[in-house]
């Protein structure tokens, strides 16, 4: 092996018959005589035998040699640039994909407006009609009371959030993927017997976390995540009923709901706050659709299944939604 | 003249057909075609020297193909892959850099 430190050479120059860059022969090489030093040898080989030094390049071992040369830089490159073009391309497809189906969904949502104020037009035409405005009024107070419009109105707002020290959330802030359990958690059964005290307190209309609540919606449990109207939501519970403010927080104190959230804040730390506001604003259900209905006999007696159905809309979000018939 | 038509001959069958290259042999695929490179650029330059011969072509040729697969292959084994290959390009790199340096020097005497 070539020494390659200068410790091991004392002193180069005095040795005769050694060059001064002989620890770099590899290198010197490298770059000195880059070419084949075979076809030196052949040429004087063939020189030798009276041949001319070189062969020319017409033959057919060139050709061929030339041939799976071109082959082989072409399937380089065409085998290398592929991985990238097809990713390229898949994430094209799904770009494309992703905003066809988003142009579909807002296309459809506007249809969806469109036919929702004929709808209304038609209603009011046809409410406009007869004997209607009792039956106008009746629709309101329905649509009202199975949460098919936007109400607005003052109101009582409980708040309810997990004990100090109990966070759950994970990392990432989804609560689907948070692990830690413990007593300090509210749970979906919080939210019921504290949403049907207030129920039970006077309230018209209550939306949790801006989840309109409904005859047929349901509050539960979902992994770590409540479940309100099948969205999950996030800490804290933000449970807002609209009625007559100073009566329901009266009642609601005087009843089962208040008492469980009395003892939760009491007994497990859980964050539980009680406000009376003077003005509350509460967006429509979103996952209403028409269960039945009927054509509203000429008689004057009041039809008794007829059903919000004009004020009742569908969103592409939830195909399998229930529905609001009547009043809860 | 005659190489230049292979070369060409071979760049378009490999358009026209195609074929696909396993999954197993496409990492030896850009050593060696920095193999054949060398291999070429050697040849250019025997070609201007004068002392051109068709049988040491092809030999370095396939010699420099299958030394370098094997080295990477090798390097792969051992788990070094990268940088074996890292070797093998700077070495032949080095020697096409040369060469064509001195095909330079003949073709415009500078």
């Amino acid at each position: 092996m070539v020494p390659t430190s200068h410790r091991d050479v004392p002193n180069p120059t005095t040795v005769p018959g050694r060059r001064p860059d002989e620890s770099m022969t590899l290198l010197t090489s490298m770059m000195e005589r880059p070419l084949d030093p075979g076809y030196a040898a052949a040429a004087a080989r063939r020189e030798r035998e009276g041949l001319p030094p070189s062969t020319g390049t017409r033959t057919l071992v060139v050709l061929c040699a030339a041939l799976v040369i071109g082959l082989l830089l072409t399937l380089g490159a065409l085998a290398l640039r592929t991985p990238s073009t097809t990713a390229a391309k898949a994430k094209a497809e799904l770009v494309a994909q992703i905003e066809s189906r988003r142009a579909a969904a807002d296309r459809q949502e506007r249809h969806l407006t469109a036919l929702q104020a004929q709808v209304d037009q038609l209603q009011a035409k046809a409410l406009n009609n007869g004997q209607a405005s009792s039956l106008g009024s009746r629709l309101d107070t329905l649509a009202n009371a199975a949460g098919a419009v936007p109400v607005k109105g003052p109101g009582l707002q409980v708040v309810l959030d997990n004990a100090p020290g109990s966070d759950t959330n994970s990392a990432d802030g989804n609560p689907r993927t948070g692990t830690t359990s413990d007593d300090g958690k509210v749970f979906s059964k919080d939210l019921q017997i504290v949403v049907n005290g207030l129920w039970e307190a006077g309230a018209e209309a209550i939306s949790v976390n801006g989840q309109r609540l409904t005859s047929k919606s349901a509050i539960r449990f979902a992994g770590e995540a409540i479940l309100v109207n099948y969205r999950p939501l996030v800490r804290p519970y933000t449970i807002s009923a609209i009625g007559d403010s100073a009566r329901l927080q009266v009642e609601f104190a005087d009843n089962d709901g208040g008492a469980y959230a009395r003892a939760l804040h009491d007994n497990y730390g859980i964050r539980v706050s009680i406000d009376r506001v003077a003005s509350l604003a509460l967006p429509a259900a979103s996952s209403l659709s028409v269960r039945s209905a009927s054509v509203p006999r000429p008689e004057r007696t009041p039809p008794p299944t007829t059903t919000p159905s004009s004020r009742a809309r569908q969103t592409h979000t939830q195909p399998t939604t229930p529905t609001s018939e009547t009043s809860p | 003249m005659i190489p230049f038509l292979g070369l060409i001959g071979g760049v378009l069958i490999g358009l026209v057909w195609g074929p696909h290259v396993p999954l197993a042999l496409q990492p030896y695929l850009p050593i060696a075609v920095i193999a054949a490179l060398d291999a070429v650029f050697g040849a250019v330059r025997a070609v201007l020297d004068g002392i051109f011969n068709d049988k040491v072509f092809v030999v370095s040729f396939l010699a420099n193909v299958v030394v370098a697969a094997f080295i990477v292959f090798l390097g792969d084994q051992l788990g070094v892959g990268a940088q074996l290959s890292t070797g093998v390009v700077v070495v032949l790199g080095v020697r096409i850099f040369s060469n064509v340096a001195s095909i330079r020097r003949h073709l415009f005497k500078a």
